[in-house]
């Protein structure tokens, strides 16, 4: 498969307002993205992930390093819109992204900026409410909704731009059970339909559903691999202040209790099939 | 202590188009030393319900009776309540402001008129409670800590208050797992310590089912039901049809006696589902 994301020993450094010392919040991390995939960062709190995540579509621009975005690379002032038009994010808190008074407006948001026509900006919103399963709500006002409806229409703003690629930075944090799981349905659903995603996520069951996992720890790249390697090495994520996902963490019970469980058990799916065979 | 809510109802907007009922007569109540999870779908009233809780918002009818007192009463003085029950809001760490840990959460206390030592000896001791070096953090600004432990500081300036009601409303929300199971444990030292009431308002099932004692599920504004959490979550196509979940533990043990397992299937930690499985398969 073709890179869509190609990071090369990026280090990313800030300066403390008081004191003027630099702090290294990226050191010297390297990984590829592949176009139409799935990838989910994992890290403790301060570990980078945000920084990592603010990098990717130049909201941030590398200490030394590069990010190459489709091609282009974030260093090149002049290649910033391109970027943005192929890389969208959506944050934590749906409050802090959503700009209008009624739904259908704020999906229209993004893609009027980009100075795309009325005609295509109508298709472009329908079609995003449609695909977060939020057209009903197209005329209601955005703080009358759910948390988790909210994220979906800050989804839907991101989608209509059009992107290649949409940055997830733990967007479902703050919601409820049946909140996260349909943003998290509907990223799954993004993902299908070909737009490459990056997640960065506190939630293990949701890292499992990623092809890729990236787990970071005080700025550096720890450990990349697919979920079953990642969460095959328990002991170094607990050390990380991570854990592994429910299904994996009961595998684990059960061999401590002496019950033969293959390898590779990742979902409470998976466990119920090796169970009940 | 204690705590009873009667026939407890609250309209917003009252009279005007968009009129809601947020509650509608919730009844419990809470004796010492006991810890209640509160869970809810979002817009299910829990919040409404915390803030009635401290006074912050008003009942239209219905009242709250803390020890002997009715805070819903008229004339009553609102800051000797606030003095008995803390309320520590999502992401709490927003609301740390001054220079130093120790200043932070010297600032209830101090406001109670207490004396300096008396003030003094309650930050060390809500310091250590949430589980911090007194001596190492005290001077430090609070901004330059960590998410996990700002928010501790954050609920040390609540627990330096001593309330006799502690209400924490998704205190884990956004951290990452080390930090959760951290906040967690200090919840649990906090209670051991205090005996006080602990309400537990929280979307996360695991912690809900692991610590609480009584569980109260809210729904479309009223208590939906209310029990032990292994009768609550034994419960599930009502849960699931209210938008809530089953902690994992049993999330699995269901699944495995629809499945065709003869197993038990209330495990409220993982722990007992391992336990409760390998009985099963060793049979």
């Amino acid at each position: 498969m073709q890179d869509f994301i190609r990071i090369e020993n990026l280090v990313f450094e800030y300066v403390k307002g008081e004191d003027n010392t630099s702090v290294r919040a990226i050191d010297d991390v390297s990984f590829v993205v592949e176009k139409g995939s799935f990838t989910a960062v994992i890290g403790q709190n301060g570990s980078g992930k945000s920084t990592l995540a603010k990098n990717i579509n130049g909201l941030l621009t590398p200490t030394s390093g590069k990010v190459v975005v489709d091609g282009l690379d974030t260093s090149d002032h002049d290649n910033i819109w391109n970027i943005r038009q192929r890389v969208a994010m959506v944050f934590q808190n749906p409050d802090n992204q959503i700009v209008s008074s009624i739904v259908e407006d704020d999906v229209a948001f993004g893609p009027e900026n980009l100075g795309v026509d009325p005609v295509e900006i109508r298709r472009r919103v329908d079609e995003a409410l449609v695909g977060v399963e939020m057209y009903d709500f197209r005329k209601k006002a955005p703080h009358m909704l759910s948390g988790g409806q909210k994220q979906r229409i800050a989804i839907a703003g991101a989608v209509a731009m059009e992107p290649e690629c949409i940055v997830f930075d733990e967007p479902t944090a703050m919601l409820d059970p049946r909140g996260r799981s349909e943003v998290l349905s509907v990223i799954r659903k993004l993902n299908r339909r070909g737009i490459t995603v990056l997640l960065i996520t506190h939630f293990m069951d949701e890292a499992a559903q990623a092809d890729k996992i990236i787990v970071m720890d005080k700025g550096l790249k720890k450990i990349e691999g697919a979920p079953a390697e990642v969460f095959r090495k328990a002991d170094e994520l607990k050390a990380l202040s991570l854990d592994v996902p429910p299904a994996v963490d009961l595998a684990l019970k059960l061999r401590e209790r002496n019950i033969d469980i293959p390898e590779g058990i990742l979902t409470i799916d998976d466990m119920v099939d090796c169970l009940c065979r | 202590m204690s705590i009873e809510v009667k026939g407890l109802t609250h309209i917003y907007s009252e009279g005007l188009p968009h009129e809601s009922v947020a509650l509608e007569d919730v009844n419990f109540k809470a004796e010492d030393g006991q810890l209640v999870g509160i869970i809810g779908h979002t817009g299910s009233g829990k919040s409404t319900l915390v803030q009635h809780l401290n006074g912050l918002l008003k009942p239209k009818t219905g009242s709250i009776i803390i020890g002997d007192t009715d805070i819903t009463a008229d004339g009553v003085i609102m800051r000797d309540i606030r003095r008995k029950i803390g309320l520590v809001f999502q992401y709490p760490e927003y609301q740390l402001f001054e220079e130093t840990v120790a200043k932070d959460v010297a600032f209830g206390p101090n406001n109670l008129g207490l004396s300096q030592e008396e003030t003094d000896e309650r930050v060390k001791e809500a310091i250590e409670l949430v589980g911090l070096d007194y001596d190492k953090v005290k001077n430090v600004s609070p901004f330059d800590l960590s998410g996990g432990q700002k928010r501790r500081v954050a609920i040390a300036g609540v627990i330096a208050m001593k309330p006799e009601i502690l209400i924490l409303d998704e205190p884990t929300a956004g951290l990452n797992p080390r930090a959760h199971a951290d906040i967690l444990n200090m919840v649990k030292n906090i209670h051991e310590t205090e005996r006080n009431i602990i309400f537990l308002v929280s979307h996360n099932m695991n912690d809900i089912a692991r610590m609480s004692d009584k569980v109260i599920v809210m729904d479309c504004g009223k208590v939906a039901m209310e029990g032990p959490p292994a009768e609550v979550f034994l419960r599930e196509n009502e849960l699931r049809n209210m938008g809530l979940a089953l902690p994992d533990s049993m999330e699995i043990t269901m699944r495995l006696k629809r499945a065709g397992m003869d197993i038990n299937s209330v495990c409220l930690t993982m722990d007992e589902a391992a336990d409760e499985i390998a009985k099963v398969l060793k049979k």
